[in-house]
């Protein structure tokens, strides 16, 4: 038997290698966890009233008013300390982490905490609880040099897990998560999750997909929408 | 205070015939048939309209209005004969307190229709425009009208003017940062405050029309506050995945590029080997 030479070896070693890491990158990339599920809420259109009534009377018919769309105009708009996000908690994705207060960074773009243990609530999002809109928090899935991050485990929500989101004054929220979805970050749909209108909601967001060495970053974002949980439902739960 | 940008106009008075230039620059795709108003009742009680009822061409718009509320309604854009009447009473029945017959109110427009007492004191009607075009993201765009009966003023934010000099029915508007500020109106260049100081939150993204209304003689001038939220613009991504260590392990892309090396290598030896 022909002893093979070393130059075989390498090329046999170097193929076994490849083919390894080649197979490990892709099921790291596939994001098999992030299949879009479930739907989230509509977003109401840019400047309409949250309460508005039925307009589409005819011009001799006058709308319907009801004392429900009648606001007192006397009452200031106040910061509420109280109501700043602290945590967020989802039990079933063992995610856990503090919420700090986050706006935009030099390009635009949501500043994402950059330890990838701490999440932000971006601050020009509605408050949780609030009576319209989205609360969006962001978090990192990990970091080059520091492992998980607080939302590795976003791509595994399942529709009715629980989010848990607490306040600076110690209340908490609950919400159920109604949707998972992943977007190419070229096609996410921002308008709708950063919307100010519409139901109340909380989007959490972190990134998925394939990750892309050249750009050191994933392709996609991990989008969870989640809604409020009603006082019943809290009781059966 | 930082202000990016202010503007001043006119507000257009309300008169028998009402004719209103009304252009917006921008309209919502989804909303070609219909406008958004809102109706604020800025006439402070005893002052004659303490309760009233609005109709709009001789139909009942809102019943029972009481000073200091607002209500939005959305109406198929067209032209709209405003009628304010004492409670109790009808278009079929009695005169009106105030009225403005022809408000033009086209596709797409938001505006608000204040009842307020004028510079001197008597029951007025105005339209305002709201400026619905999309604010910078992290920013608010904040609205005073003047619907008070009361001299020019100052509008002050955490205790530098912002508006100078705003007389009955007018309006001034700048966009600021998104945030808390304390309001004051003191009379036009003096340091004689008419109204607060008062915090008021500017939310991102929303149009705040602060209103100042009463009667100075009557000692009871306030803030009035319309939001109108939905304006911002949105961040332009989230990058939340700055590097992996592991989604992609490192060791994996490490072996690829040995494994690389490697077979480029080999190949060139067997193929120096052959030679």
């Amino acid at each position: 038997m022909t002893r093979l030479r070393p130059a075989i070896w390498v090329l046999v070693i170097s193929a076994v290698a490849l083919v390894t890491a080649v197979a490990v990158i892709a099921m790291a990339g596939s994001g098999s966890s992030v299949a879009s599920v479930g739907a989230r809420p509509a977003v109401s259109e840019p400047g309409s009233p949250t309460s508005d009534t039925d307009g589409a009377s005819a011009p001799q018919e006058s709308p319907k008013s009801s004392d429900a769309n009648r606001l007192d105009a006397t009452v200031l708009p106040r910061t509420a300390e109280g109501q700043l996000p602290v945590s967020v908690r989802i039990g079933s994705l063992d995610v856990q982490a503090p919420v700090g207060s986050v706006g935009l960074d030099s390009l635009g773009r949501v500043d994402v905490p950059l330890d990838v243990d701490q999440t932000g609530w971006y601050r020009y999002s509605v408050l949780p609880g609030a009576d319209a809109g989205s609360t969006v928090i962001v978090g990192h899935k990990d970091g080059v040099d520091q492992g998980p991050g607080a939302f590795f485990g976003l791509g595994d929500a399942q529709i009715d897990d629980i989010v848990t989101v607490t306040s600076a004054n110690g209340s908490k929220l609950r919400y159920r998560v109604v949707a998972r979805e992943s977007f190419d970050k070229d096609v996410v749909p921002l308008d709708e999750l950063f919307a100010t209108t519409g139901a109340h909601r909380l989007t959490l967001i972190t990134c998925g997909g394939p990750f892309d060495a050249t750009t050191l970053g994933y392709t996609d974002n991990v989008v969870v929408t989640a809604v409020p949980v009603e006082t019943d439902a809290l009781v059966t739960r | 205070m930082t202000q990016r940008n202010y503007t001043r106009a006119g507000a257009i008075a309300a008169a028998a015939v009402l004719p209103l230039g009304l252009v917006l620059a921008t309209t919502p795709a989804n909303a070609a048939e219909d406008a958004t108003v809102s109706i604020l009742h800025a006439i402070p009680e005893g002052a004659g309209a303490d309760v009233v009822d609005v109709y709009a061409n001789g139909n009942l718009l809102l019943d029972d209005f009481t000073p200091g509320t607002l209500e939005t309604v959305t109406v198929p854009a067209g032209s709209y004969d405003l009628g304010v009447y004492a409670d109790g009473t009808t278009p079929d029945d009695s005169d009106a307190v105030l009225s403005a017959d022809g408000v033009e109110v086209p596709a797409g427009v938001n505006a608000t229709v204040t009842a307020n007492l004028d510079a001197d004191g008597a029951p007025a009607l105005n339209v305002f425009v709201n400026d619905i075009a999309t604010i910078p993201a992290g920013d608010s765009r904040l609205t005073v009208r003047h619907i008070a009966a009361a001299p020019a003023v100052d509008v002050l934010a955490d205790g530098a003017v912002l508006f100078a000099d705003l007389t009955n029915p007018n309006e001034a508007i700048g966009e600021v940062p998104a945030g808390a500020y304390e309001a004051a109106v003191n009379l036009a260049g003096t340091d004689t405050t008419a109204i607060g100081p008062a915090e008021v939150s500017l939310a991102a993204g929303a149009n705040t029309i602060v209103y100042a209304w009463g009667s100075a003689a009557d000692e009871n001038l306030a803030l009035a506050i319309q939001i109108i939220p939905g304006l911002g613009a949105t961040p332009d991504g989230v990058p939340a995945g700055g590097g992996s260590t592991t989604g992609t392990p490192v060791w994996a892309l490490g072996l690829a590029a040995v494994a690389a090396i490697g077979l480029v290598g080999a190949g060139v030896r067997m193929s120096a080997a052959r030679n």
